[in-house]
């Protein structure tokens, strides 16, 4: 039979992963709203400037890549806290997983909104913007 | 510094280890944001340029040079707490886990105060910009 303080130590765990998934989601959910505000810019800027119908679509696609990790995210946040409410056990493998391919989702929606940029920058400083 | 077979999270990780590795994949994530940012600055920095008569835009481009200064620094930093890492290994008890846990998140809010900052400061161009 499992102890009392075996099993305390081993939730004790489980909170402190749980909370640290949380403050690395937290930072993924803050990057993914910034990220929105700088697309909203380099729109602007593209209708102004650039009018290329090529960077507009390329902004769509990252806009929706990027409402969409967001939306997920939202999903797995409830899943998470869930999961810290009835927090006893051990840390399982299938949460951490589960966090992994999360992290591969904004990683993976980064290297979009990066690649996007750059293309948008060397566009932009083919024009003269005053 | 860790490869990358010994960065992925296997069965027989225990909690400790999968923190661990988590560290180290989300502060690499932080310095390719930031590595991203040198690449940035440089074109930002080539907008303000074009227009350096302005006063607005002269003092941007200054205060982008100080930025890149610190972004330098930044990574530096940062990379020296990667290698240092590997000390985490020695942990026997979740004292310790904390503790590391802790110094962890101040390296966080390093690399979140200086990322608000550097947003501003383009906000600020993209602004003069439309």
């Amino acid at each position: 039979m499992i102890s009392n303080s075996i099993l305390d130590k081993m939730s004790a765990n489980k909170v402190l992963c749980l909370k640290k998934d949380l403050i690395e989601l937290q930072h993924w959910q803050n990057k993914l709203e910034e990220n929105h505000q700088e697309l909203d810019a380099i729109n602007r800027i593209q209708k102004q400037i650039i009018q290329e119908s090529e960077i507009a679509n390329r902004i769509q696609k990252v806009r929706r890549e990027n409402t969409l990790s967001f939306a997920s995210f939202c999903k797995y946040e409830q899943e998470l806290l869930k999961e810290m409410e009835y927090a006893h056990g051990n840390y399982d493998l299938t949460i951490a997983k589960n966090h992994e391919k999360k992290r591969a989702e904004f990683i993976s929606v980064e290297k979009s909104f990066y690649e996007l940029k750059l293309k948008f920058y060397k566009r932009l400083s083919n024009y003269s913007i005053r | 510094m860790m490869n990358s077979e010994s960065k992925s999270i296997f069965l027989h990780d225990d909690e400790h280890l999968v923190s661990h590795k988590r560290n180290n994949k989300e502060l690499e994530n932080w310095i390719t944001h930031l590595l991203f940012i040198e690449k940035e600055i440089r074109y930002l920095k080539k907008l303000c340029k074009k227009n350096h008569i302005e006063k607005d835009y002269y003092s941007l481009k200054l205060e982008l040079e100080r930025k890149e200064l610190e972004n330098n620094k930044l990574v530096s930093t940062l990379k020296k707490y990667n290698n240092n890492l590997s000390m985490w290994n020695e942990c026997e008890d979740i004292a310790c886990d904390r503790l590391f846990i802790l110094e962890h998140e101040l390296y966080r809010a390093k690399y979140d105060r200086f990322t608000a900052t550097y947003r501003n400061k383009k906000e600020l161009l993209f602004n003069l910009i439309t």
